[in-house]
């Protein structure tokens, strides 16, 4: 058997420190929401994009920035709005006189070429808008004219939605939100966090947060994870939640009968995989466990699941009847 | 593979073996109780040593398959570490990557193994009491059988029923004791000088006595009813033989003249005065009849009587009935009809020796007839025996206790005399006061008239004590059923 890299057995034991460092430096800015930020470093380490759900003023945009500020990473913030062009968002040719004075056509970056990008308010962009972002989502790399611009990597965006203000608002359809890795929901901080977050802004309004590692230690790091080992069983325990969420299955539980309208996409398990590898180093362990699938099951299954009217009658949310997913795959 | 997990596999192999071997022989001991008590404990036939080799035996060839049974692979062996004691899968990745390179793969190798040279083996207590338990049920349940099964053999009675025949019971036996044997020689020697005919004394005590020599040989009950009975038979027979009224009785039943069978009938009755009255009654019968056919009638069937009972000529009865069918077949031959000569021949039947000889035969075959019944009774009272022992021995037998019919117009008093009733007895008997020159016709008299002074006699010698006490209630018994004499 081959013997093992020292440099990179040390890498992998700098994982978890690495990303408490991260950590560390984002709560000089963001207080509280331990959930949201542990969920956006697993999916920037996994390569995937978040969907965010919460009103405003709950620091969504602080904690994109802050995190741009600790990773070292360009970060640029899009505000959607119902007349934005989807050339608003990734560029356009502009004819501009050169320094000989001749006109010449160039092509002038739009806000998405940057590492991290926020897109604030996804909703209340046309469909046309939408899918133009949501397509340089999937390719990371933007097509104008004839020429073909890569975006860096690692490449992310946070998509946000307003859950208040639904008036004239372009709600994405399921094929486009699968895209997203994970939709996490930021909660109103509780009183105390409150306090220190007004504390905390009465000081500075700026972030403080320094950088601790920079793209390419991402890059590595998503490789790193990558290679976390996971036994055949939980792989398929993580297929069995998904295909558990399908009510048309015969083999599905009874929650999933009662309360789903429509089950997630194959899109689902990758992410479980991929994402419960990343969150296994960052926890110290060298292996994926069924915990880890569980504790990622409704961030990765949320924005994939669409539940009926029954749900709704029986004021049951998506995580709820998640939940139920969860126990019934987990007997048998 | 670390020595972390060695460790733990060598942990899980022991605990298999024990409950393997534990299982397999409870399962064994367990299926050996219910068979014991399900068969009727017909196994313990076989010595106990043996079921419980055969169930211990059984047991451990149970455990060995029992543990390729519960035997795990590996992978398995990981997964059960993993969650006994917590380790998120570590374990069980461990061993599904072991043949794999990577600098992650080994630092995982590293890491379960480190976790497990951390933990302290737990032995699965749980399943390993739970076996343990079953171990010592099955021995309990195993021990509780055969303690039932020494219980159920000290009480027969609970002893639960089998499907074979029963035992037959034991025999009862038998010893002949000095009261059997003093009181048969008693009974030979009243015999010897009873006024038994001489042609059937020998034979009688000759019988007697073969019965009396058998005594010491008999072992069991049945086997001395047996002899005894025969003894009955044999005595009824030989006596029955020289009693010609018998046989001649017994053919006579045959036939369907009345006459013939109301003179049988009377004659085995050895009741003189009944024979001569019936002879008289025939002979008034066939000079009414005009035609001669009862007389024809008559003549053939006490012929073919004759002919058939082969009673010896020089029998007196026989001699008498062939004086009567010679003067039957002569009215029969005589072609004139005459009604003075019929009334003729018959009278001389009247007048004749006829009515002497049966005068003269039957109260010898009356003494006879007493001797036979009184030797029935004396061996029935020595050896026990009852009348339903002699009706058990006579199925389609009349010897044993052959008694006439009864004659249809003549009420059934009992005994043998003319129906009159005098004193609890109409038998015949001997005048004790007989005396010698006195004519034999007249030494016979109703028992009734007599029985007050054999009472008297018999009261007079219990009083001094020359009968015994088991013989003096026998007799103030047999006086005592009968009524008191009038006159006497």
């Amino acid at each position: 058997m081959k013997q093992p890299n020292v440099e990179n057995i040390e890498k992998v034991k700098k994982f978890s420190e690495t990303v408490s460092l991260i950590k560390t430096e984002l709560r000089k800015d963001v207080v509280g929401q331990n959930e949201i930020v542990d969920n956006i470093i697993i999916a920037i380490i996994a390569g995937g994009n978040v969907l965010l759900e919460g009103v405003p003023g709950v620091g969504k945009t602080r904690l994109v920035r802050s995190l741009a500020r600790t990773l070292s990473l360009p970060f640029s913030r899009i505000q959607f709005t119902p007349d934005l062009m989807p050339s608003d968002v990734t560029g356009t040719n502009v004819i501009e006189k050169d320094a000989d004075g001749k006109m010449v056509s160039s092509f002038r970056k739009g806000p998405i070429f940057a590492n991290l990008v926020l897109a604030d308010e996804i909703n209340r962009a046309t469909p046309k808008t939408q899918s133009a972002m949501l397509e340089v989502m999937q390719e990371h790399k933007i097509t104008v004219g004839n020429q073909t611009y890569k975006l860096n990597e690692p490449f992310f965006v946070l998509a946000t939605e307003n859950p208040i203000e639904q008036d004239g608002t372009y709600p994405l359809p399921e094929a486009q939100m699968d895209r997203f890795v994970f939709k996490l929901i930021m909660e109103f901080p509780s009183d105390d966090e409150l306090v220190d977050i007004v504390n905390m802004t009465q000081i500075t309004l700026d972030e403080t947060a320094n950088a601790v590692v920079d793209g390419p230690t991402i890059l590595e790091m998503r490789k790193l994870a990558s290679q976390v080992p996971v036994i055949d069983d939980i792989v398929r325990y993580a297929v069995n939640l998904v295909s558990n969420t399908h009510r048309e299955l015969s083999k599905s539980p009874e929650s999933a009968k009662k309360y789903i309208k429509y089950g997630a996409s194959p899109r689902a398990a990758q992410a479980l995989i991929t994402c419960a590898k990343v969150r296994a180093l960052i926890n110290g362990n060298y292996n994926v466990s069924y915990e880890d699938i569980n504790a990622l099951a409704r961030p990765v299954l949320r924005h994939r699941i669409k539940i009926n009217y029954t749900a709704v009658n029986e004021k049951l949310t998506v995580d709820d009847v998640i939940g139920m997913v969860i126990r019934e795959t987990s007997k048998k | 593979m670390g020595e972390g997990f060695k460790r733990f596999k060598r942990q899980f192999l022991i605990e298999t073996i024990i409950k393997s071997v534990l299982s397999g022989i409870a399962l064994s001991l367990t299926v050996t109780a219910v068979l014991l008590i399900l068969d009727g404990y017909e196994w313990i036939s076989l010595l106990l040593a043996y079921i419980l080799l055969i169930g211990v035996s059984s047991g451990i060839l149970l455990g060995l398959a029992l543990f390729f049974l519960l035997w795990r692979s590996d992978i398995k062996i990981a997964r059960k570490i993993d969650r006994r004691y917590g380790l998120n899968e570590k374990i069980e990745t461990m061993v599904a990557y072991r043949d794999d390179d990577g600098d992650i793969k080994e630092l995982q190798r590293q890491d379960a193994d480190s976790a497990l040279n951390n933990e302290t083996i737990k032995p699965e207590w749980k399943s390993i009491a739970l076996t343990i338990v079953a171990f010592v049920l099955s021995i309990a349940l195993l021990v509780g059988a055969i303690v039932v099964l020494q219980l159920k053999e000290d009480d027969p009675i609970d002893s639960p029923p089998d499907n074979t025949d029963p035992e037959p019971p034991p025999k009862e036996e038998f010893e002949a004791t000095d009261h059997h044997k003093i009181a048969l020689e008693a009974l030979i020697r009243e015999v010897e000088e009873s006024n038994l005919q001489d042609s059937a004394k020998a034979p009688v005590i000759a019988e007697l006595t073969l019965l009396l020599s058998k005594l010491d040989e008999i072992e069991y009950m049945e086997d001395m009813k047996t002899y005894v009975i025969s003894s009955i038979k044999n005595v009824q027979g030989i006596i029955n033989t020289v009693n010609t009224t018998y046989a001649f009785y017994i053919y006579a039943e045959k036939s369907s003249n009345a006459h013939l069978k109301n003179l049988a009938y009377d004659m085995y009755s050895l009741s003189v005065d009944a024979t001569v009255a019936e002879l008289n009654t025939i002979c008034t019968a066939l000079i009414e009849d005009k035609t001669k056919g009862e007389i024809i009638s008559l003549k053939d069937e006490l012929g073919a009587l004759l002919k058939n009972s082969k009673m010896p000529s020089e029998d007196k009865l026989c001699m008498a009935m062939q004086e009567i069918f010679d003067v039957l077949l002569a009215i029969s031959e005589d072609d004139t009809y005459s009604e003075s000569y019929i009334t003729t021949k018959l009278d001389s039947l009247l007048n004749t020796d006829t009515p002497k000889k049966i005068r003269e035969i039957l109260p010898t075959q009356r003494l006879n007839e007493d001797v036979k019944i009184h030797v029935v009774n004396e061996l029935m009272r020595i050896f026990g025996l009852t009348e339903e022992d002699l009706k058990d021995e006579s199925q389609g037998d009349d010897t044993v206790t052959d008694e006439p019919e009864g004659r249809p117009e003549q009420g059934d008093d009992g005994g043998f005399g003319t129906g009159e009733t005098l004193f609890g007895s109409n038998d015949i008997v001997i005048d004790p006061k007989l005396e010698p020159e006195k004519d034999i016709s007249e030494i016979y008299v109703e028992y009734g008239t007599i029985i007050g002074r054999y009472d008297g006699k018999i009261t007079e010698m219990i009083a001094i004590g020359e009968i015994s006490e088991e013989l003096a209630k026998i007799l103030e018994k047999y006086f005592s059923v009968l009524t008191t004499p009038k006159g006497e």
